[in-house]
């Protein structure tokens, strides 16, 4: 495996994966931080001059920051890891620490092709299981237009139609206790009754009345 | 209530706990088995004082009815009561009321219930709607998989509750045998906690679990654990979850689903049933044409008669419309209308025109009538007199500010029937399910104000009584939102009582005196609650409400509800009636009332511009506002107001606080802190409105 990895790892990315995460963060990354924070202490301060020299980070006063390109390049590593973890817990049902590991290989080869297929077949998430946001790829943009997706989120469902949930991404885990409860899970059938003023869906014979927000979370595929 | 509830309490005797999901029908087998009637609806929160009776040859056992709850991780106030009471009574016996037709929901609380570790009987009510619904359970082999006695049961028929006071009576309840099993990671982590902290174990796995899950509210006040260990673990634990893909909670819930859905699959039958409503036929246009008729008759009622006029008889016709819509469309499709964005407002305005004409018109104008002028001032009061002789007794029961001539007089001749029959009409509408759907038109006004659908309910219920929904409100998931909900109560929520009362005065008033009122209220309503909204700290809940199934109401039900619901006002409130009677009577005759006017005078003369025997309107006020709103009637009566000045009064006294039972309540449901600034607030803001009102009538003068 750790062979398989050094083969596969490209350090750029690796470099724009760690300054993306501690941008996100809020932080203004200096070398130690982005050597910190990558998991697989592979990165020198080396490694990160040469980033720069290939015109992906510019350095400022000790605080690196992406360049245009450097920014796109880091949202696609960021993009094609999240989406991997979204993928292998939610649809594929691994444990954490094996699908950690999987998606960080998923990372490096995923082309951009097989990307935006990931992502259309997942619905477009907006969060990884984490909780962080995913960076949007062109068939997010387009997400009306060229693909059916096979997992929408609830809410995009017409009403009268029957959805069976795949996957929540629910921020928060009371939110998720309480739909739980009133079981609304992964595995049921949903029917979208009415979307306005307020969406009621039935669950076996349980009605509920939700608001979009909350439906927005709930990706499910169409039955 | 917290769990370590004293020896004594939770040892000694039998103790028998009701629990289950909202709306299954506890409440009725509570009234089986100890002949006791709590207030029964079909929706959440309604049971929120906690109902105790007793049972079984001799009556020694005694019965507890819980609030409904779908989970033993609480998300509100009355969810944590459920909780807590299992706690408290450890030894007490479970017998959890599961809706058949929705059995998994009821599973997942009874796996959680086992994980408690108390003895429990599980009762599979309505079974004949599960039935009916293609739901089909084999009850034997679910006990041999949870390892504890089922009975099947149809409560509202009384079939299968002989069973139950049989088993409770034959001390059958067992610890279930069923048990989840978690993920590695999990149990783990439970055995390890339990290693740390041994005191836990009188909580049984439950309690490990809620640690885990970041729930360490069920620990609160208990002094055998140390309060240091319990933070320790907690935030450890939640260390060790940041670490994970999805927090510790998820893959519980997920252990527990997977559970139920491997109980289910050996139990459960699911027939498909077809759903023959949904398809177009001859029966959907007669359905669209009974909404016609129904638009018709409301907008033929609105127009041929002003509102002031209206009454039981031009209500008629309404009524008729709507129970003829309903038996055309038949309540499945009625279901789905009272939702709708446009059905739904049109239903909602025949109720609103129908509660007016009934509680407005009819109870306030004609019963009052006949009750005041026929019984008290024709019969009871000459009565008094008579027996009373001259002198200090018969002015104490008869006289200017006389126990009877005054106090009864108010409370049994004017408030009484108005809130008899407001109990009566929201007992109807309880009962049918119509509230829950409700919220579903009036949550996006409700977020304005900063809270969500879910504070329909309180509040419907404040227009009938005020103390009432502050205890209701409980409901409401965050401290945030229950401040603004009892803010606004007290505010702008006028209950039945005053509602009636003033609308009594309104025949005094013009048309635009009465809009300027409502239109002051209103605004105060929305301005207030949305300011509250953005600038009190904390947070708001999610709107997810379980709509229950909209069923015809049942008249023994309402009976009794509203019966139970007269005798808690003429216990709750009579007596504060009774009492600011004797103050102002004591006042009055020490000669102290004279006094008491001229230290309110620079408000009521000086900022509101009222005649100085307002005063002792404004002092029975504090007791009960629609007792200083009657105050104010009968000055206008005897001639001492003038319009403007009816209309400043009539608004102050809509903004006081309602009465001082409903702060009483407040301060126990929210501290003493927090009612003591709600009070201030409310009668600054309500002389304030006042005052400002009469500088600007005078500036631009005005008259009403």
């Amino acid at each position: 495996m750790e062979e398989n990895g050094k083969f596969l790892h490209d350090p750029v990315d690796e470099v724009l994966e760690a300054v993306w995460i501690l941008r996100e963060r809020g932080l203004k990354p200096g070398a130690g931080d982005i050597i910190k924070v990558d998991e697989k202490n592979s990165l020198t301060t080396e490694i990160l001059d040469d980033v720069v020299r290939k015109g992906y980070l510019v350095l400022n006063g000790g605080v690196y920051d992406f360049t245009e390109t450097g920014r796109e390049r880091g949202g696609d590593v960021i993009r094609r890891h999240r989406l991997a973890e979204r993928l292998l817990t939610d649809v594929l049902n691994m444990e954490n620490h094996e699908m950690e590991s999987d998606a960080c290989r998923f990372e490096h080869f995923l082309s951009p092709e097989v990307t935006n297929h990931i992502c259309t077949l997942l619905g477009h998430p907006k969060t990884c299981p984490h909780g962080n946001s995913i960076p949007p790829g062109i068939c997010c943009e387009n997400a009306e237009k060229r693909y059916e997706s096979a997992i929408v989120p609830l809410g995009g469902l017409k009403c009268g139609e029957t959805g069976r949930v795949l996957y929540m991404t629910t921020p928060r885990h009371d939110r998720l206790d309480r739909l739980t409860s009133l079981g609304l899970f992964p595995g049921r059938h949903v029917r979208v009754h009415q979307r306005e003023p307020l969406f009621v869906v039935f669950i076996g014979e349980t009605q509920l009345a939700l608001e979009k927000s909350i439906v927005d979370d709930i990706y499910v595929v169409r039955t | 209530m917290k769990a370590t509830g004293n020896a004594k309490e939770g040892g000694d005797g039998k103790v028998v706990l009701l629990v289950g999901n909202p709306n299954v029908g506890k409440s009725v087998i509570f009234a089986y088995l100890t002949g006791r009637y709590t207030v029964v609806s079909n929706y959440p929160g309604t049971t929120v004082e906690i109902a105790r009776g007793h049972t079984g040859p001799g009556h020694q056992i005694e019965v507890i009815d819980t609030p409904g709850v779908n989970s033993l991780f609480p998300a509100s106030e009355d969810e944590k009561v459920t909780r807590d009471l299992i706690y408290k009574y450890r030894n007490a016996v479970i017998v959890q009321v599961a809706d058949a037709k929705n059995i998994d929901r009821s599973l997942l609380l009874t796996t959680q219930l086992a994980e408690t570790g108390c003895r429990m009987i599980l009762v599979l009510n309505m079974m004949d709607e599960a039935r009916q619904r293609g739901v089909e359970i084999d009850a034997a082999r679910l006990a041999s998989i949870l390892g504890i006695e089922v009975i099947e049961a149809v409560a509202v028929e009384k079939r299968g509750l002989s069973r139950i006071a049989g088993a409770i009576a034959a001390d059958s309840a067992r610890v279930p045998s069923v048990e989840v099993v978690y993920p590695d990671l999990i149990e783990k982590k439970v055995l390890d906690v339990a290693g740390i902290e041994p005191g836990l174990e009188r909580y049984g796995k439950l309690g490990v679990l809620s640690l885990i899950a970041g729930d360490r509210g069920l620990f609160d006040g208990d002094d055998s654990l140390e309060v240091k260990t319990i933070e320790a673990l907690a935030s450890a634990i939640s260390d060790e979850e940041k670490k994970l893909a999805s927090p510790f909670s998820y893959h519980m819930a997920a252990a527990r689903r997977r559970m139920v859905n491997d109980i289910t699959s050996r139990s459960v039958k699911r027939k498909a049933l077809i759903e023959a409503e949904s398809r177009p036929g001859p029966r959907r246009y007669a359905a669209a044409g009974s909404i016609l008729i129904l638009t018709a008759a409301l907008i033929a009622a609105l127009g041929t008669r002003s509102l002031a006029q209206a009454g039981l008889f031009p209500s008629l016709p309404v009524l008729f419309a709507l129970v003829l819509c309903i038996s055309i469309a038949g309540v499945r499709r009625i279901d789905r209308w009272t939702l709708h964005p446009v059905y739904g407002v049109l239903f909602l305005a025949a109720i609103v025109y129908l509660v007016y004409n009934f509680v407005g018109v009819f109870a306030a104008g004609t019963l009052v009538d006949f009750i005041q002028t026929g019984l008290f001032d024709r019969l009871l009061i000459p009565a008094v007199e008579k027996v009373s002789g001259d002198g200090f007794v018969r002015d104490l029961l008869a006289g200017d500010y006389g126990l009877v001539s005054m106090g009864l007089s108010y409370s049994i001749s004017i408030v009484l029937p108005i809130v008899v029959v407001f109990f009566l009409v929201f007992g109807m509408l309880e009962d049918t399910g119509y509230f829950p759907r409700l919220t579903v038109l009036t949550n996006k006004l409700f977020r304005m104000v900063g809270v969500n659908g879910k504070a329909t309910l309180p509040v419907v219920l404040g227009f009938g009584c005020v103390t009432m929904a502050i205890l209701a409100s409980r409901i409401l998931e965050t401290k945030k939102e229950r401040i603004i909900v009892i803010t606004l109560l007290s505010l702008a929520i006028p209950c039945s009582a005053q509602l009636g009362v003033t609308m009594s005065l309104m025949s005094a008033i013009s048309i635009p005196a009465v809009l300027t009122i409502m239109l002051i209220i209103v605004s105060e309503f929305l301005i207030v609650g949305s300011l509250l909204g953005r600038y009190l700290k904390g947070r708001t809940s999610d709107f997810i409400l379980e709509l229950p199934p909209l069923r015809v109401p049942r008249v023994s039900n309402i009976a009794l509800k509203t019966g139970a619901r007269a005798r808690w006002f003429l216990v709750e409130a009579v007596p504060y009636f009774l009492a600011a009677t004797l103050l102002i009577f004591t006042l009055d005759r020490t000669g102290a009332l004279g006094a008491v006017h001229r230290a309110v005078e620079p408000v009521t003369n000086g900022i509101l511009g009222l005649p100085v025997e307002t005063a002792s309107v404004f002092i029975v006020g504090f007791f009960r506002r629609d007792y200083g709103a009657a105050g104010l009637y009968r000055l206008w009566q005897s001639g001492l107001l003038t319009g403007n000045q009816i209309v400043v009064a009539l608004t102050v006294m809509s903004l006081f606080l309602p009465c001082l039972a409903s702060l009483i309540v407040m301060v126990k449901e929210i501290g003493i802190r927090y009612a003591m600034i709600i009070f201030f607030f409310v009668m600054a803001m309500s002389i304030a409105t006042g005052g400002l009102l009469n500088l600007f009538l005078g500036i631009l003068g005005l008259a009403f």
